[in-house]
């Protein structure tokens, strides 16, 4: 106290700088030193990191080394005696709670504070580069660890998945506003961290409520958000941040946290809502992503609000990926048995595989569209749409035949009939098409098709010769023949190079 | 506190589902006074005028027609399952069979409780083929439901009567059952029948005949099906005639026309001395595809005075209605298809004034769902480990609705409706695409 009278009266009286700031070290080492004799642990901890902050801003200021190492070397001080306190427990555990409001959340909060304000000083004051994102790191570490302290008490009163939920939807909206008003770029970075967590909390929301977006969520999923939406808007509307990447980074996660959360909601709907059968929940599983490509792709201004002027410049990062895996599904879709139960199977028109025609006509649509460059990849249709047809044809067999969903399938006539007759239907449609387009690729096609069908009589149908099945099989492909042989007995001429 | 706020619950969800006693076909009133959890076995009545597979056409209501909570036996008092355990055996001999006074003399109880034979009762069994066991019965608590007779290697063809008697003293016996075993061989097929079914009551040990000695009858050892008794006794099995339908090229097709869940079948010739393979399959619908089930060789022979029929095979086939048998040769007449059941049992808990009704047979009305083993846990909690529901016994049936139609018809079914509707809205939606893609020339 007395030499903190003697700072006060030679910094005005006497105009004596350097015994003033002389003074002015000994009254704050003094009072340091008288911090732990009076108070506890915890409260040493408060305080020593706010004063930390003081003397290092104070030092920055005054361009000092001394003052800045003891501001932060105080910070440190501060959580070890923070530690201390928290692993002495000198409170009653009904102190403790309190969510939030309980002597260890607030004692991790002033360190954070204190980290966060130190780290905005250094910005502002020294020429550091490093010093300021590391001060952020700590402070951003001790935030999210008071958050983690409260789980306990979280967990026997509002529950730690809604809790976390509200300190993200908070943690993005403070960050958002303090980036703002302090043009405080590192804040953006603590706002994308934390909407990195939507997806963990789809996750979770799952193990909480058996699907992502029920009722008791939405309350939470409303504030989460709105803080987001508020952070992206906010992005969208910063002149200055146009070339950032944090801004696409935090809208992508946004949006693929939305695909995920629509798609276990879906999936959760149709399978154990409604009892529907795979044939429905498969697709069911991929709708969302689908639904919001297309919109992503056509109505932009809307699926990609508030970030829709900027969207293309990372509008790589919804489709590539999507596209990638509507093709996964779409492989795995081809070979599943695709129930369309309570409703009864009709080849083609079932869920599943109107759903796997309607992403093929969507990836080519915006292969044409957006990449005419990759054309060459929609060459391959004929072979893709042979695969899908045979599989359909082997599907319509299991289902209206009674055939089993495996390998087995293949073993019966009544499914090497229908694949003879489906396959050479193809064939000579393409012989047929080709001669009448003169398109002697197709014509090749068709043939090739035709003379695998013959060599599939020879080599297995004939085992089922006997039977029904196998005969008419035997009697289509020829009867199919005659067709050919009067509509297009021969391939068109190659044309002439131009 | 807690389970009548529970039963309050679901009261309000069996108001809400608002299906009455009217709701259904018939109904049956329950020979009980005041709340309790009964146990309700089903009957055959109720069997027959399900209309649902799953029997949720069977929902209970008190007098005031408030739904109560009812539904199958939660299965930790359902009955067990049964096992077949090889039995500990003794041959007797001749001298001891005749004589049952000795039987008590020579047969002791050693230290550790097995049974033991004197010397030289055992020296005289080994030397001259016996026709007369003793079955030391291993499990007390546990109902004995068939015997079955294992053969030695050196076995020729026999036909044999086995009388089957219990005792808890060696020395006072009870009759049990008497039937004929058979095995022989003819044209490569095997012929044989070596089960015996027993009433399934508790016995210390079983002693078993061979009133007429056949020379072939040469036996290894016995096994025992039992099955250990529960909390609640399980009802005894009933057999049940499917209606035969039409013949159906070799395949007979018969109708089972109760939702009972078989465990056994049988298939009986209505000629004598005829031997038959027969494959079995059945369906639920009549637009679905036979799924195989079972095979049975199927024979009756019927000289000399001795009658032979093969015995019941087990079945797993769920509740299935529609059942067809084909032969390996040709038969003109039906036989008769039989299945075994044994009556499920479904706990009631009641509450309200009585008199209390089980109401079943419906296209529309269902049972609501009841956490029945969240109830009786809580139940057990206060009143011990050891309760049980109570037995309890149906009234006559009274019919609700007179026509089988107003039952069976189904409800407008929204839900295919609906998803039709997504499916053709789909369908319409692709083409429009892929006319779209073509429509574009790929030059452009």
């Amino acid at each position: 106290m007395i030499y903190g009278g003697l700072v006060y009266f030679l910094h005005r009286r006497k105009n004596d700088r350097l015994l003033a700031e002389a003074y002015g070290a000994l009254a704050l080492g003094f009072a340091t030193l008288a911090v732990p004799l009076a108070f506890s642990a915890a409260t040493t901890a408060t305080v020593w990191a706010l004063e930390g902050v003081g003397v290092a801003w104070i030092g920055l200021r005054q361009k000092r080394t001394l003052p800045v190492a003891t501001g932060v070397l105080l910070q440190l001080f501060a959580a070890g005696s923070f530690m201390v306190s928290v692993l002495n427990e000198p409170y009653h555990s009904s102190d403790l709670e309190q969510l939030v409001l309980n002597p260890h959340y607030l004692g991790a909060f002033i360190i954070a504070i204190s980290g966060f304000m130190l780290s905005l000083i250094f910005k502002r004051l020294s020429d550091s580069k490093s010093m300021p994102v590391l001060l952020f790191i700590w402070a951003a570490a001790w935030w999210f660890g008071g958050m983690l302290h409260d789980f306990d008490s979280a967990d026997r009163g509002i529950g730690i998945w809604q809790y976390s939920m509200l300190y993200f939807s908070f943690t993005i909206f403070i960050a958002t506003v303090l980036q703002s008003k302090l043009d405080w770029s590192a804040m953006k970075k603590l706002a994308a961290f934390s909407i990195f967590g939507a997806p963990v909390f789809v996750l979770f929301a799952v193990d909480e409520f058996s699907a992502p977006l029920m009722m008791p969520s939405w309350a939470y999923w409303a504030t989460f958000l709105t803080a987001s939406v508020y952070a992206l808007w906010r992005e969208a509307n910063d002149e200055a941040a146009q070339s950032s990447r944090v801004g696409g980074f935090m809208h992508i996660v946004l949006l693929w946290s939305a695909a995920l959360a629509f798609s276990l909601q879906w999936h959760y709907a149709v399978d154990t809502l409604w009892h529907l059968a795979q044939g429905w929940y498969a697709p069911a599983i991929c709708m969302p992503i689908v639904l919001m490509t297309v919109g992503l792709w056509r109505m932009r201004s809307l699926f990609a609000w508030p970030m829709q002027n900027r969207f293309d410049t990372y509008d790589a990062a919804w489709f590539t990926p999507a596209f990638a895996l509507l093709g996964c599904a779409w492989v795995i879709g081809l070979f599943l048995e695709g129930s369309s139960l309570p409703v009864m199977y009709v080849p083609i028109i079932n869920p599943l595989e109107l759903s796997l025609l309607a992403a093929a006509a969507l990836f080519a649509a915006y292969v044409k569209h957006e990449k005419p460059d990759m054309q060459g990849i929609l060459k391959l249709w004929p072979y893709v749409g042979l695969v899908f047809i045979t599989m359909a044809t082997l599907r319509g067999v299991h289902h209206l035949h009674g055939e089993p969903w495996n390998a087995l399938i293949l073993n019966s006539g009544f499914t090497q009939a229908s694949l003879t007759i489906v396959w050479s239907l193809l064939g000579v449609s393409g012989l047929i098409a080709g001669s009448f387009r003169g398109d002697r690729k197709q014509w090749m096609g068709g043939g090739l098709l035709m003379l695998v069908v013959l060599g599939k009589l020879i080599l297995v149908d004939r085992t089922y010769m006997a039977n029904i099945p196998g005969i008419v099989s035997c009697l289509a492909v020829g009867l199919l023949l005659v067709v050919v042989g009067y509509f297009a007995p021969q391939p068109p001429k190659e044309k002439e190079l131009a | 506190m807690k389970i009548q706020s529970l039963m309050l619950g679901l009261l309000i969800t069996g108001v809400a589902a608002a299906s009455t006693p009217s709701n259904f076909a018939q109904q049956w009133p329950v020979n009980v006074q005041g709340e309790g959890a009964y146990a309700i076995n089903l009957n055959q009545e109720m069997y027959r005028i399900m209309q649902k597979n799953d029997l949720s056409d069977l929902a209970a209501f008190n007098a005031a027609g408030e739904a109560l909570p009812f539904g199958p036996m939660p299965t930790s008092y359902g009955p067990l399952p049964a096992t077949w355990v090889q039995a500990k055996t003794f041959s007797l001999p001749k001298e001891a069979s005749q004589n049952p006074e000795l039987l008590k003399l020579h047969v002791q109880r050693s230290v550790d409780g097995n049974l033991s034979l004197d010397a030289d009762f055992v020296n005289q069994a080994t030397t001259t083929p016996t026709h007369d066991w003793i079955i030391d019965v291993a499990a007390k608590d546990e109902g004995i439901e068939a015997l079955q007779v294992e053969l030695s290697q050196q076995a020729g063809d026999f036909t044999a009567q086995l009388m089957v008697q219990a005792s808890a003293d060696l020395q006072q016996w009870q009759h049990l059952n008497t039937a004929s075993i058979v095995s022989l061989q003819q044209d490569g097929q095997r012929l044989q029948r070596l089960q015996i079914e027993l009433p399934g009551s508790s016995t210390k040990y079983l002693r078993v005949q061979s009133l007429d000695a056949p020379a072939g009858l040469l036996i290894s050892g016995f096994k025992l099906k039992q099955r250990p008794f529960g909390v609640v006794k399980s009802p005894p099995l009933q057999w049940f005639q499917a209606i035969f339908i039409k013949k159906d090229g070799r395949g007979f097709v018969y109708e089972l026309p109760a939702r009972v869940l078989p465990e056994q079948f049988n298939i009986e010739l209505k000629n004598t001395n005829s031997i038959a393979q027969f494959s079995v399959s059945a369906r639920q619908n009549e637009l679905d595809y036979w799924q195989p089930q079972s095979s049975l060789t199927v024979f009756r022979l019927r000289a000399a005075g001795v009658s032979l029929d093969n015995e019941a095979n087990g079945l797993q086939s769920g509740r299935m209605r529609y059942w067809r048998i084909e032969s390996n040769t040709d038969i003109n007449q039906a036989p008769v298809l039989k299945f075994s059941y044994r009556p499920e049992q479904f706990l009631l808990l009641t509450h309200g004034a009585g008199p209390y009704v089980i109401a079943a047979g419906s296209m529309k009305a269902q049972r609501d769902q009841y956490p029945l083993d969240i109830l009786i846990s809580q139940v057990k909690q206060n009143q011990g480990r050891e309760w049980k529901p109570t037995p309890a016994s149906l009234g006559k049936a009274t019919k609700v609705i007179g026509s089988m139609e107003d039952i069976s018809k189904i409800p407008t079914d929204w839900r295919n409706i609906i998803l039709w509707s997504v499916l053709l809205i789909g369908a319409g939606a692709v083409v429009l695409m892929v006319v779209k893609l073509l429509s574009q020339s790929p030059k452009e």
